[in-house]
């Protein structure tokens, strides 16, 4: 009996030594994918296209992952990308956005984490092909050992330790991992896992390969001869490719009637895609109205009706009156807008589609504001904010500066043009680092672009396909719930238009212009702006919709 | 025989478990920001997904006050800062903080 234990405790400290050891655990310890697996997804947030878990497509619209992934977000602030390999091409990929989440009603994150999958509707079928389930009895036939094959964009190995060195790979990841048997990984997690409970597990003891942070979500499948099939979705683990512990999936097995009974498509699911609008006051502004069906039963619109707010708003059919719409069809009604006065309305639209559908617009209007120096430029200037902290220009300066607000309030400033080039500004950014900050949007549509902390940077709409048209740039300088930061406050530094430049001492292509470096450290920058820089680091800047409304127009 | 050598690996597993539980002592945690309000403190941390209130305890003594992560995060998310709240009864003057900040 003491040489049984002595051989034990030989053996802890075997494994406790093999811990301490250098084992430079690399989807750690796995290789860059080969292929391109069509139904392998990243799920990101959508402001800068931001990977913060994998998915699998196991339908034409549905993707399942973990239930910590979506607890927290919601489905109009994520999209997919899928069948792509590398996120820095994921344009190679397919992207839709999410319509709906269903999380697994027994989760619990801060419990055992058991339950740990999600669903998500996509708003339009994908024409990848999705992957099948592992059914049941096949699962069955897998034994402790087989192997296993993890995939995602997690990190390179474990960094518990030095966070601030974390590599996050661009290419997809895969690794093999033996299935590993419950009863081991039981006594391995006994703090979390009873007797009773049949854990998915895979690694080897030793450590070395393993899913790690950033797969979340992804898929563990298997083969049968040429065909994978999904057999886990990746949950937790204690760190990455340690040894003595194993990466822990949530068998998919085991939710086989949970996803049956929520891939489920509404019958129906008919959507006004943007229903708030920001105008100058006495401008007249083109708002096209675009209507979705998310539901894959077809339907056709008969008839739109306005309900009140004529004075305001007239309404004429692009596209919609008579056309059916099939699942992930759009159509537009054209709105003309006009308010002669500052402050905000409330339309109300119903469409006729065998039943009828009312839809409440939000239009508010912003006063304008002159801006001398900038005449020549044939931009119209408009600006808002709470308690009319309006963009202003500081005395001595030739900027233009957010209006000063205090916490969860907003300061907006909105700038007219004309034409397929957008005017390019020359921003700083003095905030509360990803918590108080600059959102730019586009023709009531946001640009993925938001900068927070320390940040100077260069805006261009260069990645925009405009149109001759009429646009409208919306600058929203706002605040979260507390706290304040560096000068707490948004500028125009430099504005250039169809070649004319505002320079410093305000005068018209005067003193060159000095290209802005952008700050490498102490700020987030959100997408692709033309500026770069920004801190590397994942951030879930919030999109604050605050609800920002100043007085009601009135009647007339 | 072959019993008793199962049992003895499974102690010896527990034990090498309990040992490397062992390892992982109160840390403070890296702050990403803090706020301390009347009736709480707001806490900016990194997550992978699964960090809540629960994971933390505060210390509030002469040397300062201190929150330390009692149970690590897990989860496989890719990290994020995320705010937390966590219940708090604010006294009156100034708190030194002892935690390290990013």
């Amino acid at each position: 009996m003491k040489t049984r234990l002595l051989q034990g405790l030989l053996f802890c400290v075997a494994l406790i030594s093999f811990v301490h050891a250098d084992i430079a655990p690399r989807i750690v310890g796995g290789e860059a994918s080969s292929e391109a697996y069509p139904w392998m997804v990243s799920i990101q947030i959508r402001s800068g296209n931001q990977h913060f878990c994998g998915g699998t497509l196991i339908a034409n619209h549905w993707v399942v992952t973990a239930a910590h992934c979506t607890e927290d977000v919601a489905a109009e602030q994520i999209q997919v990308v899928i069948g792509t390999t590398n996120l820095d091409e994921s344009s190679a990929g397919e992207t839709i956005n999410v319509r709906a989440i269903t999380n697994h009603g027994s989760f619990n994150s801060s419990d055992k984490l058991a339950n740990d999958i999600s669903l998500l509707r996509l708003e339009t079928n994908s024409i990848q092909t999705p992957i099948s389930t592992i059914s049941a009895a096949d699962f069955s036939q897998i034994n402790s050992g087989d192997l296993l094959t993890a995939i995602g964009w997690g990190a390179l190995e474990d960094f518990f330790g030095d966070f601030d060195n974390a590599q996050f790979p661009n290419e997809l990841q895969e690794v093999q991992l033996p299935l590993v048997s419950p009863s081991t990984c039981r006594s391995v997690y006994s703090d979390v896992f009873s007797i009773l409970d049949d854990p998915l597990c895979a690694g080897y003891p030793q450590g070395g390969k393993d899913s790690c942070q950033g797969d979340s979500g992804g898929p563990l499948i298997i083969y049968k001869g040429e065909t994978p099939y999904l057999v886990g979705v990746v949950s937790w683990g204690n760190g990455c490719a340690q040894a003595g512990y194993y990466g822990v999936y949530t068998n998919v097995t085991e939710y086989a009637d949970w996803l049956e009974q929520n891939m489920i498509n509404p019958e129906v699911d008919f959507e006004l895609n943007q229903d708030s609008f920001y105008i100058g006051q006495d401008k007249t502004t083109i708002l096209p109205l675009t209507f979705t069906n998310f539901s894959e039963n077809p339907i056709t619109i008969s008839a739109f009706i306005q309900q009140n707010r004529f004075e305001y708003l007239s309404l004429a059919d692009k596209d919609c009156i008579g056309r059916q719409l099939t699942f992930g069809d759009s159509c537009q009604i054209i709105g003309t807008a006009n308010i002669d006065q500052i402050g905000w309305i409330d339309p109300t639209v119903t469409i006729i589609a065998g039943s009828s559908f009312n839809f409440d617009l939000m239009i508010s209007s912003l006063a304008p504001i002159d801006i001398p120096f900038m005449n020549e430029l044939n931009i119209d200037w408009y600006s808002a904010g709470n308690s009319n902290s309006n963009w202003f220009v500081p005395e001595g300066t030739c900027q233009l500066r957010s209006g000063v607000i205090d916490n969860n309030e907003i300061t907006i400033l909105m700038a007219y043009f004309k034409g397929n080039v957008a005017p390019k500004f020359d921003i700083e950014v003095s905030s509360e680092l990803n918590a108080d900050g600059l959102l730019v949007y586009m023709d009531d549509n946001f640009t993925n672009l938001g900068f927070s902390g320390e940040a100077t940077e260069q805006l261009t709409f260069e990645d925009l396909n405009l149109d001759e048209g009429d646009h409208r740039i919306r600058l929203v300088y706002q605040k979260n719930s507390s706290q304040s930061a560096g000068d707490d406050m948004a500028a125009i530094t430099y504005t250039e238009f169809n070649d004319v430049l505002v320079s410093n001492n305000c005068a018209l292509n005067g003193d060159p212009r000095t290209e802005p470096t952008p700050n490498d450290s102490d700020s987030s920058v959100l997408g692709s702006s033309s500026g770069g820089g920004g801190a590397a680091f994942y951030l879930l800047f919030p999109l604050m919709l605050l609800g920002f409304r100043f007085s009601k127009a009135s009647n007339k | 025989m072959r019993a008793l050598s199962i049992v003895t690996m499974m102690l010896s597993l527990m034990a090498c478990s309990i040992q490397l539980q062992a390892e992982n002592p109160l840390v403070l945690e890296a702050l990403y920001g803090i706020d301390i309000n009347k009736n709480s403190i707001e806490i900016k941390v990194r997550s992978f997904g699964c960090t809540k209130a629960k994971h933390f305890s505060i210390e509030d003594n002469a040397s300062g006050l201190s929150i330390y992560r009692i149970q690590r995060d897990v989860c496989k998310r890719m990290p994020s800062i995320v705010s937390i709240s966590l219940p708090f009864k604010k006294e009156a003057g100034s708190y030194r903080v002892a935690n390290p900040f990013r």
